[in-house]
């Protein structure tokens, strides 16, 4: 397997570190899709430049490794995870130019119950009454709350399928989070909302499934970039810190400790690759083992990496104010987000036990 | 087995906290003190108060300066009584004015200090926070750096103390200050009380990772303390700080608070629905709780074979550092596997939404607590301090250095 990163790959993991380090959270999204992160995530013939886990990664590490609350897994990679499933429906060419350009934001909303974005059934309801009519309640939409379109899952008698529904209508109700939350998100209502189809059935299915792939990739990418930070900075730290007349490094249990978080960040950094190259080159059936793998070990890897490197920093590591605490916090997030450790090690065991495989 | 240390008079005594413990407590406070929520400075003085009024705020001071004359089993079933019935805490950084410096003012206080100090500690009329921590010292205690200079009656302090839990709250610091700098780092150190009123200190919170506020820094600048609020002798602090009693050392195995969260992964678990159905129908996770479950009761037999120990004459030497050791990072692997249950819902919101009434109280603070819960083994002598004391009585001399 080949995957060493290309020059090109290279050079936007630098930009895009360059870029959030000096504009951070604040850069309006058209910027972002000035510099080509929305397009990244969609095919040529979508009118993009990529749409493969490779050309997102380097985008996704910068974020995690800058700290930045980017909602991009959710409000790109999502949305155009579902839209890469989506044939022809009204409106589709302009939505996509739109989205492209940074000038209407989206955000996907599936979950209703159960504890995972992943694994469930929505009991939204689309209706024809002639026009589509959509009922129903989400939580934790992330981005809903600047939203301009929702790509809603529902069930039309019995068939699963996508709707997008525009927010400024009167069906729609967001109850909005906060815009600080670690990921932004909000509930939504929707009653007798008007909707259009953009995909049902089997293409349905394989649009979450994809969309969820791809975004987890994303997230995949952001813990790895956040890690490798964490992985300098205690360097660093063990390196400076002094402690009973000597520096932590000096400390034979802590050096151990240090190398068992690199070992961690290595495997890690496989995994991610593993998972592009299941998402790249792979029958989504054939790669699906690889991603339910990656999710599950790279969350592992997570957990040890942000919690030794917030021990090793003492109290430090709890605060606000530094970038250690912020990043455990935000590595258990990312962790939850699409199933956890041991959702993917279960989904891994029931793949791996599946007749034929 | 704990039972099988008790007398009927213990038993009767259990019976006496177990009653009190479950009608002292309003409904209300009594369910956020489950839920894991935030408590008011007024809820902690609050009941403290009410303790004070049974002389249960002051347990472990001797008899004739308001304590109980309790046995260790006896500190131990009331410690487990009152969490188990989710009354607040009272602990060594909720409580430091009733567990820790009154313990430290009835064994090394003057007459005088004691009558001054010991009554509005025992009925929570005044709250004491504690500062030995520094930027440079943390657990390296004895690297501290703060000057107290001697000024006719009065020492000037300079300097500052971090991780400062609650002092925003508090209306008085006891502390440890530099009094001597040529003699070796743990004797030229005194123990002192600080007015936190007094001019020159300035509290600065430090916000912490779970968005709650309870770690301060606090600045002195030439802070004035009366000589007469050393206790102990000049140059003797670093041994007054260092005394920690059989009790506390016994609760740090946090054998109460482990048994809750183990019931609360058991209620969350049916609550929580994973492809479908309860997570507590679920093969996997069952396997996981009972790990932890069984861990847990590896600690607490350990914590009440000890304390058997103790009861029969013979206390647990260095050994019982792993409960501290142990017992943290049960609690913390435990609040891992709660936001693991709830998924999704475990990501922080900065602020609960009103509406949010369909997620329950218990888990919209799982992760805060969860991020608490990392200070654990870091506070109070880390995890690294905790295996030194085990591995210099397990190797003694026999280190090479």
């Amino acid at each position: 397997m080949h995957l060493e990163r290309t020059d090109e790959q290279r050079m936007l993991l630098e930009s895009s570190t360059r870029f959030l380090q000096s504009r951070g959270r604040g850069a309006p999204w058209s910027e972002l899709a000035g510099l080509g992160w929305i397009a990244a995530a969609l095919k040529e013939d979508e009118g993009g430049l990529g749409g493969r886990a490779v050309d997102v990664i380097p985008i996704c590490e910068a974020i995690g490794a800058t700290g930045t609350a980017l909602p991009y897994f959710s409000s790109v990679l999502l949305p155009a995870g579902v839209l890469a499933q989506s044939s022809h429906f009204e409106g589709r060419q302009e939505l996509l130019q739109r989205f492209l350009a940074g000038e209407s934001k989206l955000a996907v909303a599936h979950s209703e119950r159960s504890v995972s974005f992943a694994c469930e059934e929505p009991a939204t309801a689309a209706r024809r009454s002639p026009g589509i009519k959509l009922s129903g309640s989400k939580r934790r939409v992330w981005g809903a709350q600047d939203a301009d379109a929702l790509i809603v899952s529902a069930q039309e008698q019995g068939k699963f399928g996508w709707y997008l529904v525009t927010t400024r209508q009167q069906g729609v109700q967001i109850l909005r989070g906060h815009a600080d939350d670690e990921m932004p998100s909000a509930k939504v209502r929707l009653e007798d909302a008007d909707g259009i189809a953009i995909c049902a059935d089997a293409t349905a299915h394989r649009a979450l499934t994809q969309a969820i792939v791809f975004a987890t990739i994303g997230v995949l990418a952001e813990s790895v970039g956040c890690m490798s930070e964490l992985l300098r900075l205690t360097q660093d730290w063990l390196a400076t810190r002094k402690q009973f007349g000597r520096p932590l490094a000096a400390n034979q249990v802590l050096q151990h400790r240090l190398v068992d978080v690199f070992v961690a960040l290595e495997e890690s950094r496989s995994m991610l690759n593993l998972a592009a190259y299941a998402h790249d080159h792979l029958p989504a059936e054939d790669g699906r083992a690889a991603i339910h793998a990656a999710k599950a070990h790279i969350a592992n890897s997570a957990r040890f990496v942000g919690q030794q490197a917030v021990h090793l920093h003492g109290a430090m590591g709890l605060t606000e104010e530094t970038f250690v605490g912020r990043a455990y916090r935000r590595l258990e997030a990312l962790n939850a987000v699409f199933g956890g450790a041991d959702h993917h090690t279960w989904a891994y065991a029931m793949q791996a036990a599946a007749p034929g495989s | 087995m704990l039972e099988a240390l008790l007398t009927d008079d213990d038993r009767r005594f259990r019976a006496e906290v177990r009653a009190f413990a479950r009608d002292a407590v309003a409904p209300e406070l009594r369910r956020r003190v489950a839920d894991g929520a935030e408590l008011s400075k007024q809820d902690y003085v609050d009941w403290q108060k009410l303790l004070s009024q049974r002389g249960w705020l002051t347990t472990t001071w001797p008899e004739h300066d308001g304590g109980m004359n309790w046995s260790p089993v006896r500190h131990y079933l009331f410690e487990e009584e009152l969490a188990l019935a989710d009354c607040p805490p009272v602990g060594l950084t909720l409580g430091v004015g009733a567990k820790l410096l009154g313990p430290i003012l009835c064994a090394h206080g003057s007459a005088e200090q004691k009558q001054r100090l010991l009554p509005p500690i025992r009925d929570c009329s005044v709250w004491w926070c504690q500062g030995y921590s520094e930027p440079g010292a943390g657990s390296d205690l004895a690297a501290l750096a703060m000057r107290a200079v001697r000024d006719g009656g009065d020492y000037v302090l300079t300097g500052t103390k971090i991780w400062t839990s609650y002092a925003h709250w508090a209306d008085g610091m006891c502390c440890l200050a530099r009094t001597a700098t040529d003699a070796r780092p743990q004797a030229g150190i005194s123990f002192l009380l600080v007015d936190m009123h007094a001019p020159g200190v300035t509290v600065r919170p430090i916000p912490t990772i779970n968005r709650r506020h309870f770690f301060n820094q606090v600045f002195f600048d030439a802070v004035r303390v009366p000589v007469s609020n050393r206790i102990g002798t000049e140059n003797d602090g670093w041994r007054i700080a260092k005394s920690l009693l059989m009790h506390e050392r016994l609760a740090a195995a946090r054998v109460a608070e482990t048994t809750k969260r183990l019931k609360l992964a058991r209620v969350i678990a049916r609550e929580a629905l994973f492809h479908g159905k309860p997570l507590l129908d679920h093969d996997w996770f069952r396997m996981q709780l009972a790990a932890l479950e069984i861990q847990a009761r590896a600690i607490e037999q350990t914590a009440l074979r000890y304390l058997g120990e103790t009861m029969a004459g013979t206390p647990p030497g260095p050994e019982i550092a792993l409960l501290k050791l142990r017992g943290t990072e049960l609690y913390q692997k435990i609040y891992d596997l709660l936001c693991d249950a709830i998924g999704e819902e475990s990501i922080p919101l900065k602020r609960l939404q009103t509406d949010d009434a369909d997620i329950p109280g218990h888990w919209q603070t799982l992760n805060a607590n969860r991020l608490y819960a990392r200070g654990f083994t870091v506070a109070a002598g880390s995890s690294e301090v905790q295996r030194e004391i085990l591995a210099k009585s397990l190797l003694g001399s026999r280190r090479a250095s």
